[in-house]
């Protein structure tokens, strides 16, 4: 995300004692005119001291997309310090500071972990992170896996498809909110098609549900084994698996799918007056 | 579960444990638990292999704890064994600044002697600088060998580097140091083990002679003969034996909980108002539950 760190400073200042924000701005001085790794490293360690854990923020911040992310994330003054931080010394000198960034990730606690995680599209050349956003894919805490997973831009910008792919398919299998992912119809590809289907026979086979939201990438790419997966989806006592299959065949360019989707005049309505969407799946 | 009494283990090597023993432990009452960093037995050649174990002790296993309903807290300190390999020990010292403030750790610890060599010394030394500078508390390992003597002078090498005695808990005490710690204004804790050195029928003993005040009990159980259900069962001896039971709740849960909580990380907010246990917050392919159906408390732990 493109923006400048007066912003972030400027929230900071709303929010903080003047005293701590002096600290901090002299601290960023210090740290970048003298290329100080361990006074980066303490003055990340004490921010958390210094500033508070606590998401209701005071005052605006001039930059609409920054405000939105920083809202939806539920960013606390804390976390906000730790971003212009970091921010700070990558855009002061990005060769210098950006193993050293590396390295702090690497010690992160948990919640760290997370803020981290939540916060890599707002630094500087944040594809170089892409290593620790991945590794979140392989946790087994839950906490850790959403950071990244959910509403977060990240995995839209910088995954590669397996990647995008490892992701969804880990949510399902988690049970997370599958409509919590940026960009889901972009990233949807005809391989992860082919792994919903066969995961979703998998689940079938144990007679357990699926999330109907899982079925939303497959849109473009009904052929074959989703064709029966679609008529076993309109077929089915759940009505939002009903709808599921309209709204994918609705979307998709399949004859097939058309086909079934005839049987269903009432969904035709609806589809076509936009009041079934996916959006709307549940309301 | 409004009547059952709560515990604190100040110190237990959850690491080295099973999911069994955190099941017990929640069972018998144990809200929370502080892990100090120590020797896993294997020497640790590499730095690398400090550096995951402090960030397990803040990442993983404070998680798996919470799984049981049971809030993990940790100490983090060179260890006095490992102090021995110098090259190596510069380098952790090195990277503790880096975890003392991270939000589970309540203190440098386990620090100080082991044998009592030039080595512990020097290291022990720089880490109570750190405690003394970052206003830390400090949790100090006693010596198996030449114990009282080395008690003493773990003492007086924390007072010689200026650190207020009621913010250092010294540890694995027995009868014939107890009198100098509390004397000289330290917290005095004592591990019970269960065959040999410091058995809770010694230790309801203790409390009958030196009463309660700075006097905190806890298992140090471990990768050997331990019991991790040290404090609760020791606390029922005592409830058995004629001891107070405002004695029993200071040794057993309040002392360690006032020595600990002094930068703020520990707070009885963490376990007295909690969701209860939900372990389908956790995900069950590769976790602490491997195929079982996940356990949600229908009561909330207060």
């Amino acid at each position: 995300m493109d923006f400048k760190k007066k912003y972030l400073l400027q929230i900071i200042k709303s929010n903080s004692d003047s005293e701590n924000v002096s600290w901090l701005e002299t601290k960023v001085d210090f740290i970048t005119s003298k290329l100080s790794t361990k006074d980066l490293y303490i003055t990340y360690s004490l921010i958390g001291t210094k500033f508070k854990k606590n998401n209701t923020l005071n005052g605006k911040i001039d930059h609409a997309e920054l405000s939105a992310y920083l809202g939806l994330q539920k960013a606390s003054i804390q976390e906000i310090a730790r971003i212009f931080l970091l921010k700070s010394v990558l855009e002061f000198n990005p060769d210098f500071f950006k193993d050293k960034v590396a390295n702090i990730i690497q010690l992160a606690d948990t919640s760290e972990l997370e803020t981290f995680l939540k916060f890599l599209v707002l630094l500087p050349n944040a594809e170089d992170y892409k290593f620790v956003a991945v590794e979140a894919l392989r946790t087994n805490i839950a906490t850790i896996f959403d950071a990244i997973s959910a509403h977060n831009p990240y995995p839209a910008l910088y995954f590669n498809a397996q990647q995008w792919n490892q992701m969804f398919l880990k949510a399902a299998f988690i049970e997370s909110d599958l409509t919590a992912f940026n960009a889901i119809d972009e990233r949807a590809n005809k391989d992860l098609a082919r792994i919903i289907s066969d995961y979703a026979h998998e689940r079938w086979a144990a007679g357990r549900t699926i999330d109907p939201y899982f079925w939303r990438p497959v849109t473009n790419f009904i052929e074959g084994a989703l064709i029966d997966d679609m008529r076993r989806l309109f077929e089915s006592n759940d009505v939002f698996e009903n709808k599921v299959a309209a709204i994918c065949c609705f979307n998709s360019t399949n004859k097939m799918g058309k086909k079934m989707l005839e049987k269903y005049p009432v969904f035709i309505q609806q589809l076509e007056e936009k009041k079934l969407t996916w959006n709307s799946l549940k309301d | 579960m409004k009547d059952k009494m709560m515990f604190i283990d100040p110190h237990i090597h959850m690491t080295s444990r099973t999911t069994d023993d955190y099941e017990a432990m929640a069972e018998a009452g144990i809200v929370a638990i502080i892990e100090p960093s120590f020797w896993l037995g294997q020497p640790r050649t590499q730095v690398g292999s400090f550096q995951d174990y402090f960030s397990s002790l803040v990442g993983w296993e404070p998680f798996r704890a919470s799984q049981f309903g049971i809030k993990h807290y940790c100490t983090i300190g060179l260890n006095s064994k490992e102090a021995n390999n110098e090259a190596l020990a510069e380098q952790v010292i090195e990277m503790l600044p880096l975890y003392l403030h991270k939000e589970n750790v309540v203190a440098i610890g386990e620090i100080g002697y082991d044998d009592q060599t030039p080595a512990e010394d020097k290291y022990f030394r720089m880490q109570l600088d750190l405690a003394k500078e970052l206003d830390m508390t400090v949790q100090v390992h006693t010596p198996h060998r030449d114990k009282k003597a080395g008690t003493i002078k773990s003492m007086e090498v924390c007072l010689e580097h200026g650190l207020a005695p009621e913010n250092v808990i010294i540890d694995h005490n027995n009868e014939e140091t107890v009198k100098e710690v509390l004397d000289r204004g330290f917290i005095a804790a004592f591990t019970i083990y269960p065959k040999t050195k410091m058995g809770n029928e010694r230790m309801v003993e203790v409390v009958r002679k030196y009463g309660s005040t700075n006097i905190i009990i806890d298992s140090s159980a471990d990768w050997g003969v331990s019991d991790p259900l040290a404090v609760p069962k020791t606390a029922g001896l005592m409830l058995r034996s004629g001891i107070d039971k405002d004695d029993v709740i200071k040794t057993c849960y309040k002392n360690a909980f006032d020595a600990f909580s002094k930068n703020g990380k520990m707070k009885e907010s963490h376990w007295l108002q909690t969701d209860g246990i939900n372990q389908s917050k956790l995900f069950n392919d590769n976790s602490v539950l491997r195929g079982q159906n996940p356990k949600i408390s229908s009561d909330k732990i207060v």
